[in-house]
């Protein structure tokens, strides 16, 4: 196999300088450049994540990481891929909340158990937001409405099983209400209807709202978290209001299951410098998204927690296969 | 343009652009009869009002053989092209040529799963040249390298958009 | 007047920043070099360029970023015109009349035209940007679900102008087209459909689809006759055009870049459908819709200006409400935000001066993009002085490698092969491709729309009529589908026999609504 590596690096020779040759002999991994596989389209949140981090992690290598996108079926393709890939470390990915909820809908080959955590970089609850113009200006009084009107509130998400779909079957499961679901093409088609007031509400994440709410055009009611949001002080959650859910997108470093234990522990440490960096932190705050690093471990714990809490709901509302 | 029509003027159908009309019309309605007993599986959304991911299909593919059974009226109802007509005779097509093609840039996919976009692509450009009537083997042996170099620069290096590496060097 | 004040000031302040127009002139270049790619689209090069901006002060960022937008938008009709390769998907409508042209030995004014109507078309709708902005923001939130369901029929209807000899042959490459984008996971509920359990197929393959059914098939084609696999392609010519013919292309122009600004600014529609639509009405305008499809200069102007109409509607609808119009808004929102700048209604009032900057720089981008494409267009030309047993093993690589290059796929390759050898047996008997790829654009947008306006509705149709914008485009559509088949239903009643269908007889323009 040295052999073949040799080859390969001679044809991808503009990816290495010989400057790095010297430091690749030193250490057994990396000795190549690194695939980052995103699951999502360039541009979106999870690969400006991806791209955040990679730019911060490639000063803790001593080889190149580099974005690839592989999209397509609401990210089972991307996911697939990861988790199918030669577990040797150079095809690393960013694991996403839809590995816990895609293998529900039995349209992916994986579970949660195919991976191995190497850390969660963002995480960002759901929200419940409406249009500024709209009668309910606590979660309580549209809480009421939806309850005397079953059925007629209709809240926008990014897809059928999509997370926000999924977060808002979770309230109305928890609060016994009847909502009517409108699937949208991502999170931005349904930012844009709630614009229009052509729906009610959206379930989607205070992030994805945020120049909205600056602007003033829409409010958020309530998130879905265990404390409230730093950008968003006024907005309860619906803990403090009594209800117990909390749901949240989250992404972060996977790799396959079988990978070994020293490249893991590699990617740990170098993940664990990065992170720690401010223009990693301030670069994430500057695109809106919530810095909320954990390292592999308690991502483990926190995956397991969501795959058993989706499981359980996706069954409850039918969508499980 | 097998049958282009005379301005203005009717046109008449050769035999086999006749018989290849009716074989295609065929075709489509089994791709549209298939797409109608698969659409039968469809579970329905769980959205209530909701038409299922059914409809649409089901429409589209019933549509499809409503047009491909006028399309088969009307072939049949045309008038015979006249045997010997000159404006219709082409310029003899090697149809030899295009089936070699393809299962050339078939092959060339299917050897670069494994040897990569390096090996496969040269080896493929260099064959079409040949196929093509390029008899000068060491000027297409340049041309296809040079060709090959030029694509990966320009994906590879100056857009940074990864080509195919090949199972054997991964 | 406030706008034109803020303009020259923000012109003033752009040419003190050399660096940022350096940088735009980079975007503008890589653009068109990315759009002349087949499988690498503007959003792609707007992806890539995004982390590069990181570092950048927001202008540069910013401009650099628009110059690939409008390039990519552009550039695909460089390759669609000479190559029937469209680079994007914009450039498949550009595609039909354009390589008619060159195979007539007039890609030099094909080109020249395409270039001076994306100029033309884009500037426009950057003056549309900055002048009329706050007043047309409203318009893009008036479309809901049911709307945007009237406009996808609209859409499809076109595939009646678009369909050659025969407009049967034409309905069952769309309708084939239709069935085709059903493919994949179900818009509102997830359902994967013919899959086969292909996770690939959740997405219909849309590009590896076009790149096939256009130039693997093209390409193929060129394999089958000896004598012109020994012989050289077709001539340039003059790329400038003649003014008495650029002339007669103003009005369509106006118009083509008109109806590409209002798509640009509709949430979910872009270029593609822009240069699709601008084709259809100009074919309806035409004194000659016969020769559409044959080589007409008017379609080619139609389409460019149409599809760089968009670039100042979707930028418009971005800026003012922070609602991305395609998916390369999507991106540069992504951009703007990393810049530390909300779109929406604020961004206007906070950051005036640097929005007007930005203005006056995208207008300078158009400029530069004018002179890029016209200095580039000989060189570019070249290609055809490339002998065909070069050239189309050539075109073969670049449709495998570009294909590679959208989702890093092998699987897509393959789908573009079997669509190359279903593209060359459509072309042998007649059956256009072009309405297969409408029908890609339009019907997933066509399903979802409808089905999730049903569920707006509440499961009652109603919005069908009465909602005015949808009721008055699915009234033009259906007159823009029925009209011609009327008109030859009738024609061959009068003559009293079965033709094989005619085009010219179908002259869809007299007695159309507009």
């Amino acid at each position: 196999m040295k052999g073949y590596r040799f080859v390969t690096g001679a044809v991808v020779g503009a990816l290495t300088s010989a400057t790095m040759m010297v430091a690749v002999q030193a250490a057994e991994y990396p000795t190549k450049a690194i695939e980052l596989i995103v699951p999502y389209a360039a541009g979106g949140g999870t690969d400006l994540v991806a791209r955040a981090y990679a730019d911060a992690v490639n000063r803790h290598l001593p080889q190149s990481v580099g974005v690839v996108n592989k999209t397509g079926g609401g990210g089972a393709v991307g996911l697939s891929e990861i988790m199918a890939a030669r577990p040797d470390g150079y095809r690393i990915g960013m694991g996403t909340v839809e590995i816990t909820t895609l293998p529900n809908l039995g349209v992916a080959r994986f579970t949660a158990d195919d991976f191995t955590p190497i850390a969660r970089l963002n995480a960002e609850p759901s929200a419940i937001t409406v249009n500024a113009n709209a009668p309910w200006k606590t979660i309580e009084e549209f809480l009421a409405y939806a309850k005397e009107n079953p059925g007629k509130v209709r809240i926008g998400n990014s897809g059928t099983g999509a997370i926000w779909h999924l977060a808002a079957e979770a309230l109305a499961t928890k609060s016994g209400l009847k909502f009517s679901h409108i699937p949208y093409d991502g999170a931005n088609p349904a930012v844009t209807a709630l614009l229009g007031n052509h729906i009610e509400a959206v379930s989607v994440s205070p992030a994805e709202v945020s120049s909205h709410i600056a602007a003033g055009t829409l409010r958020i009611l309530a998130v879905m978290d265990d404390q409230r949001s730093k950008a968003f002080p006024d907005a309860p959650t619906l803990k403090e209001k009594g209800i117990d859910v909390t749901v949240a997108t989250w992404r972060g470093i996977v790799v396959p299951k079988k990978t070994p234990a020293n490249v893991v522990e590699t990617l740990r440490a170098a993940s664990k410098k990065a992170v720690e960096e401010q223009g990693f932190r301030d670069q994430l705050a500057k695109m809106n998204l919530s810095y909320a690093y954990l390292d592999g471990p308690e991502y483990k714990v926190a995956m397991e927690k969501d795959a058993e809490m989706f499981k359980v709901l996706m069954k409850q509302i039918g969508l499980a296969k | 343009m097998s049958n282009a029509p005379a301005p203005g003027g009717k046109v008449g159908l050769r035999p086999q652009d006749r018989l290849a009309t009716l074989v295609i019309a065929v075709l489509v309605m089994a791709v549209a009869v298939a797409a109608i007993i698969v659409a039968g599986d469809f579970p329905p959304t769980m959205l209530e009002t909701d038409v299922g991911p059914a409809r649409f299909p089901i429409i589209f593919a019933v549509a499809l053989l409503v047009l491909c059974a006028i399309l088969v009226f009307n072939t049949l109802r045309a008038p015979a092209a006249p045997p010997d007509d000159p404006a219709q005779a082409e310029p003899k097509a090697s149809y030899g040529t295009v089936a070699i093609g393809i299962v050339a840039t078939a092959a060339c996919l299917y050897a670069m799963e494994f040897v990569g976009y390096a090996i496969a692509t040269p080896i493929y450009l260099f064959g079409l040249m040949w196929l093509m009537g390029r008899r000068n083997v060491i000027a297409n042996a340049a041309i296809a390298a040079v060709l090959t170099a030029l694509i990966y620069a320009a994906f590879a290096v100056a857009l940074s958009v990864p080509l195919p590496v090949g199972s054997l060097f991964e | 007047m406030y706008e034109l004040d803020m303009l020259l000031h923000g012109a003033q302040a752009l040419f003190n920043q050399p660096m940022a127009l350096l940088l735009a002139l980079f975007g503008v270049t890589l653009g068109i070099i990315i759009g002349a790619l087949p499988g690498l689209t503007a959003t792609m090069g707007v992806a890539i360029l995004l982390p590069f901006t990181f570092g950048m002060d927001p202008l540069s960022g910013l401009l650099m970023i628009s110059g690939v937008f409008f390039g990519g938008i552009y550039g695909g009709s460089v390759t669609a015109i000479l190559l029937k390769i469209p680079g994007t998907p914009a450039a498949a409508a550009t595609a039909i009349d354009g390589f008619e042209l060159t195979k007539k030995g007039q890609a030099g004014i094909a080109l020249g035209t395409a270039t001076f109507s994306s100029f033309l078309g884009g500037t426009a709708s950057v003056f549309v940007l900055i002048f009329l902005a706050p007043v047309l923001a409203r318009f893009a939130l008036e479309f809901s679900a049911s709307e945007s369901f009237a406009l996808a029929v609209f859409g499809l209807s076109i595939i009646a102008s678009i369909s050659g000899v025969s407009v049967i042959k034409g309905l069952i490459s769309g309708f084939l087209g239709l069935l085709l984008a059903t493919v994949g996971l179900d818009p509102m509920g997830g359902f994967p459909r013919y899959t086969g359990g292909y996770t690939e197929l959740f997405n219909v393959p849309f590009i590896p689809v076009m790149i096939g059914l256009f130039a693997a098939a093209e390409a193929f084609k060129s394999l089958e006759d000896p004598q012109v696999r020994a012989g050289m392609a077709a001539a340039l010519d003059r790329i400038i055009p003649p003014w008495h013919m650029f002339r007669r292309q103003i009005g369509n122009i106006a118009r083509s870049s008109g109806l590409g600004i209002i798509i640009g600014m509709i949430p979910g529609a872009g270029a593609d459908i822009a240069a699709f639509v601008a084709y259809n009405e100009a074919k309806r305008f035409s004194k000659t819709p016969e020769n559409y499809g044959k080589g007409e200069l008017g379609a080619v102007a139609a389409c460019e200006s149409g599809a760089n109409g968009c670039t100042g509607g979707a930028l418009l609808t971005m800026l003012t409400l922070g609602i991305p119009g395609d998916a390369v808004t999507a991106v540069m929102l992504g951009a703007l935000t990393l810049q530390g700048l909300q779109p929406g209604p604020l961004l206007f009032k906070d950051h005036a001066d640097l929005v007007f900057t930005l203005f006056a720089g995208m207008l300078v981008c158009y400029v530069m993009m004018l002179v890029v494409g016209l200095g580039s267009l000989r060189f570019m030309g070249r290609i055809l002085q490339m002998p065909k047993s070069v050239l189309t093993p050539c075109i073969l690589a670049l449709c495998i490698v570009g294909t590679y290059a959208i989702n890093n796929s092998l699987f897509d390759i393959w789908i573009m092969l079997a669509a190359g050898v279903v593209g060359y047996f459509m072309q042998k008997w007649d059956f256009p491709a072009s309405p297969v790829v409408l029908a890609l654009i339009m019907g997933p947008m066509a399903e979802a729309n409808f089905r999730r306006a049903l569920s707006l509705s509440g499961g009652s149709y109603d919005f069908l009529y009465t909602r005015p914008i949808t009721a008055v485009l699915l009234t033009i559509a259906i007159l823009t589908l029925m009209l011609p088949l009327l008109r030859r239903l009738w024609a061959q009643r009068s003559s009293g026999g079965p033709t094989t269908i005619n085009p010219a007889a179908g002259s869809s323009r007299m007695g159309t609504p507009e």
